[in-house]
């Protein structure tokens, strides 16, 4: 049997258990109530890692698409970048996988399981930790983004306000521009 | 993730990511590293203008929070005055069996797999001290009886996660006991306050409101001007001048937006089609320059505050004469309202007991408050056939529509909101029951933790409500979530950017401003200027999944 069949064979034992090594991540109250409530829109992160585990681990067995990848790590990456863990907390699951495959390997009875299709297989996790990686950082810098974007709209809308407040006189005379309308100004439009 | 050489080779692979599991008696929060799920400390001069105890300098972050030298008699005196005062406040305190009914239903929990956000443990931060120092068994037994002893450490901690709840009352829905913890939340804030603990993005629009009437701090002449100037822009619209009274005396009804109405967006086109509406039926209605705020951050920080900031709705409504309130799409104003006003400023009985003048029906379940929900108004309107509608006019919407907590929950406003979207609308698609209605998901950043320094944890909490939003988003094709709240639409574009981009958000009455067809009216665009192509339509079956 080859590799993949034999992993194949193995998939729901893989599963539950690089799912086990990924909830030890979390506290003890948290992680049992992701593991064990199945309705996702009550659970939306247990059900984001439940699926997102098994769409990886089909598609390092069948060889997908960087694509395809990266959806499935991004239900999984997206959560976790916003949640208190550190760049390498975040995406260290994809890595939790190889321990995993050991195992159920040196459980094997199955000697004529193919060495270098074992380290195939582990370089493919490995591009699936950079992919991960790549995904984690966007997610930061959209976070980033819309703390700038909100930063910024807000300050413009207040220097508008304080002119007004304040009653400057050309903040005043931009105000009484008939073509300048707030349904423009309120999205940061007709900026200076 | 140091190396440490006696590891086998295995494990140096591995990463030691688990975290220490302390228990969670121990109060200690590291602020410097929790950045993204605290807010900041309330400015001193917003302080010190509302006359709040301690005004100061200080920072969460901050290991000295300067507190007064005598802080823990007065929360012990606040416990204790409270007690007296609130009869719920005791049970509350007494009465949880721990059943842990409550543990997984808040977001903040469902998204951050923090412990203390279950609502029973958050509760709990206080109760162990309650326990301690209140009852016979913890003054005896103190630990082992539940008991912690009040520390800074612990004041600290109440800062971190009573800061974390968003008093929306999802967990109190399934608590057999109808604890409320949002109200726990509401007093330890205000225990919190005694002593000069608070965060800006509350104090600050308490503090522009108490001066100018609105949370954004703008003085009558500006306001009169973004009034007008909406105005202006419907006319572009729909080709009609519709008059906008501002402290009209003499007229009927008196009409409270939140101010993000006539300065945000989204909020502004929402807006424009109350404009457009109560022009078309010829409603006698004014706004005024000094009720200029439906929404009532006083709630969030305390009920002394929430009374001085709710009376000048009552205050205006009786200098201005009119008969009845008609409220706009707010969401906290209706809890403010529907459960506190009475009790805090009421009798509002200067004022009739509402009566549409459009279609006559007596709004009675408003007798008391004499304030009544735009949406009920409308949906009257709607029932009584007074006003002609093109629900085409949105069919480049497929929309969905979240419950805000306060009128869904503090209010049980559920059916009015879909009954006119499914007039006004072609394509309405519910979320999953369990995110809905009684049970709705939180935006994540109500009760004036909506601030960008709080981003990461209001995204942790937003998540349940993104996921059923991406849910028929995949299924239906929805591009707008429509609501009835101002925080909501100030706050959940940003959550939908981050976990799903795309969707817009809406109000209820900006689709009923593009459905409504108006005398006179020559349009081209809806009421974001987006062409109108006449007899839009889609593949997809309208109305399927629709509740009326
Ligand atoms: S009121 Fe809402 S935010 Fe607060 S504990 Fe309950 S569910 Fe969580
Ligand atoms: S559901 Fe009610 S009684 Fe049960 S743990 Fe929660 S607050 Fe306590």
């Amino acid at each position: 049997m080859n590799l993949n069949a034999y992993l194949r064979q193995k998939e729901s034992a893989i599963l539950e258990q690089w799912l086990q090594e990924m909830l030890a991540q979390y506290p003890a109250d948290a992680s049992g109530f992701f593991r064990k409530e199945r309705d996702p829109f009550a659970n939306p992160v247990g059900d984001g890692m439940r699926k997102g585990v098994r769409a990886l681990l089909h598609l390092l067995l069948d060889n997908g698409a960087d694509e395809d990848f990266i959806q499935a790590l991004d239900s999984i990456v997206r959560i976790k970048a916003v949640q208190e863990f550190t760049p390498s907390e975040a995406v260290a699951f994809v890595f939790l996988l190889k321990p995993v495959i050991r195992r159920q390997l040196s459980e094997s009875s199955n000697q004529e399981l193919d060495w270098n299709e074992i380290l195939l297989l582990e370089s493919r996790i490995d591009r699936m930790a950079l992919i991960a990686f790549n995904i984690y950082m966007q997610c930061r810098e959209s976070l980033y983004k819309i703390k700038a974007d909100q930063v910024r709209n807000m300050s413009f809308k207040l220097l508008q306000r304080s002119n007004l407040i304040t009653e400057l006189d050309e903040a005043e005379a931009a105000f009484d521009d008939p073509d300048c309308r707030p349904s423009c100004k309120t999205q940061g439009g007709c900026q200076p | 993730m140091s190396e440490n050489p006696a590891k086998k080779p295995e494990e140096l692979s591995r990463i030691d990511y688990q975290p220490p599991q302390k228990s969670w008696m121990d109060p200690s929060i590291d602020f410097k590293k929790k950045r993204g799920s605290w807010c900041y400390s309330g400015a001193t001069k917003n302080v010190a203008y509302l006359d709040l105890p301690n005004p100061r300098e200080w920072s969460p972050a901050d290991e000295d929070w300067k507190l007064p030298e005598n802080w823990k008699e007065i929360i012990f005196e606040g416990i204790r005055e409270r007690m007296d005062k609130y009869r719920s406040f005791r049970l509350f305190m007494d009465i949880c069996v721990r059943c842990g009914a409550c543990a997984d239903k808040c977001h903040y929990f469902i998204g951050s797999g923090d412990p203390k956000n279950m609502p029973v443990l958050r509760a709990e931060l206080l109760r162990s001290i309650y326990r301690n120092d209140f009852t016979a068994a913890g003054k005896l037994l103190g630990k082992w009886a539940g008991g912690r002893e009040l520390t800074v450490d612990v004041l600290k901690e109440w800062f971190y996660y009573f800061f974390q709840c968003t008093e929306c009352r999802r967990c109190s829905v399934f608590c057999p006991y109808g604890i409320d913890t949002a109200e726990i939340t509401m007093h330890v804030r205000e225990l919190l306050a005694l002593v000069g603990i608070g965060i800006n993005w509350i104090l600050e629009p308490v503090a522009n409101c108490y001066r100018t009437g609105n949370h954004l701090g703008v003085p009558p002449h500006a306001f009169r001007d973004n009034i007008e100037f909406a105005a202006d822009d419907l006319k572009d619209v729909i080709g009609i001048q519709v008059d906008a009274p501002i402290n009209k005396k003499g007229a009927e009804i008196l009409v409270i937006v939140p101010s993000a109405d006539y300065f945000a967006s989204p909020h502004y086109y929402t807006f424009l089609g109350y404009l457009a509406l109560f022009h078309e039926i010829g409603l006698d209605y004014t706004f005024s320059a000094y009720a200029s705020e439906g929404g009532n951050f006083g709630l969030f920080h305390s009920r002394e505050m929430l009374k001085r900031l709710n009376a000048k709705i009552y205050a205006e409504a009786k200098r201005l004469g009119v008969k009845w309130i008609l409220g706009c799409e707010c969401g906290h104003m209706w809890r403010v309202v529907h459960q506190y006003m009475d009790t805090v400023n009421g009798p509002a009985d200067f004022l009739e007991e509402p009566v549409s003048p459009i279609t006559g029906t007596r709004f009675d379940n408003a007798r008391s408050t004499k304030m009544v929900h735009i949406c009920e108004f409308t949906a009257d309107l709607i029932h009584n056939q007074k006003i002609k509608l093109d629900p085409s006019r949105n069919d480049h919407w497929k929309v969905t529509f979240h419950d805000s907590c306060n009128p869904a929950r503090a209010m049980g406003l559920i059916e009015e909101p879909r009954y006119v979207l499914n007039n006004v609308c072609n394509y309405f698609y519910e979320m999953p029951e369990n995110t809905i209605k009684e049970q709705t998901f939180c935006c994540g950043s109500g009760s004036g933790l909506g601030t960008d320094e709080n981003l990461e944890m209001r995204l942790r909490g937003g998540l349940p409500r993104a996921n059923a939003v991406k849910h028929v988003h995949e299924k239906h094709g929805v591009n707008v979530l429509s609501c009835i709240c101002a925080i909501d639409k100030a706050t959940l574009p940003d959550l939908l950017k981050y976990w799903i981009p795309g969707i817009e958000v809406c109000g209820i009455h900006e689709l009923v401003g593009n459905a409504l067809i108006m005398e006179g009216e020559e349009r081209t665009t809806d009421l974001r200027g987006t062409p109108l192509t006449a007899g839009e339509s889609s593949s997809d079956e309208p109305g399927e999944e629709t509740h009326v």
